[in-house]
């Protein structure tokens, strides 16, 4: 049941009517119950794994602060954590693994295989794995309270509008929320259907149609070179990033109709100035979890190293947010270069500085910004590629047998649905523009007149009616 | 939360509006609820374009014969969608259904013969073989532009294809103005259509190779018209001369007559394109491949009604 499906819109209508409807103090269950049927509704057998993971992470939370031995408590979180990690590794990374450990026991002769192993990665584990470990970690750490309601429990893990692909929601900004009853707001509901509605517009009329000369080309990256790469090159970031933010538009507007706020995961990266920046905008929920979990804890540790545990500490975190996204080579590759690019940025920061002072600051921005959107492009090609000689093939031949020409590549089947993508892109770029520059559009759209607001909100019903295209499944759903 | 109701059922105004509107029109009656516009108007409108043809043929037929299932069916791909079922009907005494398909490929022809063997215990099928998809690359299936509307209905409404049919189906009723249906084909001077069936020629011949699983395909459905006591006819259409003559010209002629020869050795077999003297004239054709009405007429007659085949037309099985 994907957030753009008919079903879902069915789904999401009736339950709006049955959680206002009932008591607010059966509202909890209700989301539970809505949450295990959306899980069930894509595979039943995932419902009992997602119940057996919320009560194992539910009683480690309770125990935490039950046990007063500090040995036994360390005991318990370590268990805990090595048993959340151990369930995300099995799952998602057992084959890559032993593929690997295969390659090096091919080295010597007639040594035996490890054998693949047949398993389906249940859906949106990366998801809420890191969910249920930041829940863990803040307990141990002392900085939260267990929750010792089940039903809020199980849904923090389960909430379906987060379910599938994020927000990595925290368990600090998800639980508060439920303690007070939740009581209809029209602006709660308002305010939601706005934001899936943009989302969905997004999604539907910018993501799915740059979607085809993505999918094409890094289907088959050798039957390509010259103009048509250098062309995904940059589409591929505006179909990634509308994919996912109208994904995550959805998810945030979805909970918002239940009085719910999820914690959002873009703030105009198109507008960083360097790639540290850039990642504080761009996913940030997860990237926000691994600085937190990941980064702080590692340079705090690691202090007396100086400098080199924060370039360690950077590279262990982009390498976590880099294989988070799979198990391939080409997303350590992602991730190694992220660090990269930050330890490079970190090091040279006071230079760079001395240079921009001497300069325009527009000329300074505008040239930081495109210096890192197009940084961002090339690692999206290690993201894209199937495997690391993809990848390479496809950095090494972007100017090889070049012919500028827009068509006649064999990419774009549908000109108008493109063309008309890439301006939608375009209106999107201007909004987050003015907002960069504190100018709020949308609160400007708001106070409008009715009949301004509904003949927009009709403008993009009668967009994703007319220019919707037939791919409909969402990228971050893989992870 | 009244008023959040009200004004959400004030913002639903045009989409209650647009539901209706199709609703009305309904221009595959899908819906089946009101009938404004006559059926006989419909298919003139679904059929205007090469576009519009194969998607609504299939629509429309899977809905009508889902409705009305018959035991006597006709399937095939262009060459015989204009066969008239009510011609059919007063040769032969009985009810028929052409589910012939324009752009249907072997698998989408199959797709609708277990279609319509799961509604109904079929008596006579006749089934029309054409060499141009008889061809391993030639691998394609389009029924799920009709197909995908059966599984989920509320598509009609979600659809934009729907919504330019009904428009165009409305704008027909009201003007009746023919260029609304006439296809583009029909205006098309000669050397357009000779350039166009040059061009579909070698799209359709460009690559062979030998199609195992359409004979496959095949040969299930004539083992299950065998045990199941339905009379299966195949048919194949006249083409004109210049098609034999390419045929020879790449060396597919030897695959054109294994392809004869597959087809005879399923069952019964009415083969008008053997050289008759109807292939001499470019007249007779719309392109290469498809007879036009009066000769389509007059074949139907001989194959369905009393009259004998005419000279020259082969015959295997009988």
């Amino acid at each position: 049941m994907l957030f753009n499906s008919f079903y879902y819109f069915l789904f999401l209508g009736m339950l709006l009517v049955i959680y206002y409807a009932v008591q607010y103090r059966f509202r909890n269950l209700i989301l539970l119950l809505a949450s295990l049927f959306f899980i069930g509704y894509i595979a039943p057998q995932l419902i009992i794994f997602t119940l057996l993971f919320s009560v194992l992470n539910y009683f480690t939370g309770l125990g935490l602060v039950a046990i007063k031995t500090k040995q036994k408590r360390k005991r318990l979180f370590w268990f805990a954590v090595y048993l959340d990690i151990g369930i995300l590794a099995f799952y998602k990374y057992i084959n890559f693994i032993s593929e690997n450990i295969n390659v090096v026991l091919g080295l010597f002769p007639s040594q035996p295989e490890i054998p693949y192993l047949s398993i389906i990665i249940p859906v949106g584990i990366s998801y809420y794995t890191f969910q249920a470990l930041g829940y863990i970690i803040r307990i141990n750490r002392g900085s939260e309270q267990p929750e010792k309601n089940f039903i809020k429990f199980a849904l923090y893990l389960t909430f379906f509008p987060k379910f599938l692909a994020g927000p990595v929601e925290r368990s600090n900004h998800f639980f508060p929320q439920l303690q007070k009853p939740i009581l209809f707001n029209s602006e709660n509901v308002s305010a939601g259907g706005r934001l899936f509605l943009w989302g969905l517009f997004k999604k539907v009329v910018i993501g799915n149609n740059l979607a085809a000369p993505v999918m094409t080309v890094y289907g088959d990256v050798h039957d390509y070179s010259g103009f048509p790469l250098l062309m995904v090159l940059f589409v591929q970031v505006i179909h990634l990033y509308c994919d996912f933010s109208g994904y995550t538009d959805m998810a945030l507007g979805s909970a918002r109709l239940f009085g719910i706020k999820l914690a959002d995961n873009f703030n105009r990266p198109f507008f960083a100035k360097n790639v540290g920046e850039f990642w504080r905008r761009w996913h940030l929920s997860l990237s926000s979890w691994c600085n937190d979990f990941i980064f702080s804890p590692f340079i705090v540790k690691y202090r007396k190293m100086g400098q080199k545990a924060a370039i360690i500490g950077i590279f262990l975190t982009f390498f976590v947010i880099g294989i988070w996204h799979g198990a391939n080579w080409t997303f350590v590759v992602l991730g190694i270069l992220q660090g990269i690019a930050i330890s490079y940025e970190f090091y040279t920061k006071r230079k760079r500085i001395q240079i921009a002072s001497k300069l325009p600051a527009k000329f300074v921005t505008f040239t930081s910004r495109l210096i890192t959107f197009v940084f961002f492009c090339f690692t999206l090609v290690f993201f894209n590629s199937q495997n690391i000689s993809d990848a390479a093939y496809f950095i090494t031949h972007l100017f090889s047998n070049f012919e500028l020409k827009m068509t006649g590549h064999g990419l774009v089947y549908e000109k108008l649905n493109f063309g008309i993508a890439l301006a939608a892109f375009l209106v999107l770029f201007i909004i987050e523009y003015y907002q960069e520059k504190g100018v709020d559009l949308v609160k400007w759209f708001l106070n409008r007149s009715r009949i301004i607001r509904w003949s927009g909100y009709y403008l993009l019903i009668i967009m994703i009616y007319y220019f919707s295209s037939s791919d409909s499944t969402f990228v971050y759903l893989k992870f | 939360m009244k008023k959040q109701i009200y004004k959400s059922l004030l913002f639903s105004i045009p989409i209650f509006l647009f539901i209706s509107y199709i609703t009305i029109v309904d221009p595959y009656e899908f819906i089946n609820l009101v009938h404004i516009i006559s059926a006989d108007k419909k298919l003139k409108v679904l059929n205007r374009n090469d576009e519009s043809g194969p998607r609504g043929n299939l629509l429309w037929k899977l809905v009508h014969y889902k409705r009305n299932p018959v035991e006597n069916v006709l399937f095939g791909d262009s060459q015989c969608r204009a066969i008239e079922e009510s011609q059919l009907d007063s040769l032969t005494g009985e009810d028929w259904f052409n589910f012939c398909i324009p752009g249907a490929s072997y698998e989408t022809i199959f797709d609708n013969f277990w279609f319509c063997a799961e509604k109904v215990k079929l008596k006579k099928v006749y089934m029309e073989v054409s060499f141009m998809n008889y061809n391993g690359f030639r691998s394609y299936n389009i029924s799920n532009l009709g197909t995908d509307y059966m599984d989920k209905p509320y598509l009609y409404f979600a659809r934009k294809e729907i919504l330019f049919d009904s428009w165009i189906n409305m704008r027909y009723a009201i003007s009746g103005n023919q260029y609304l249906v006439i296809n583009s084909h029909e205006l098309a001077p000669a050397y357009e259509m000779d350039i166009l069936a040059n061009e579909r020629m070698d799209l359709f011949f460009e690559s062979y190779e030998y199609p195992d699983s359409i004979f496959a395909g095949l040969t299930e459905i004539a083992n299950y018209c065998d045990h199941n006591n339905i009379e299966l006819v195949f048919i194949i259409m006249p083409t004109y001369k210049a098609l034999g003559t390419h045929l020879r010209e790449i060396g597919l002629w030897e695959p054109y007559m294994r392809f004869k020869r597959d087809i005879a050795s399923l069952g019964k077999l009415i083969d008008y394109d053997s050289g008759l003297t109807i292939s001499e004239e470019r007249q007779n054709f719309t392109d290469f491949f498809h007879p036009r009405k009066y000769l389509l007429d007059e074949i139907t007659d001989e194959i369905w009604g009393e009259k004998p085949l005419r000279e020259g037309v082969k015959t295997h099985g009988f």
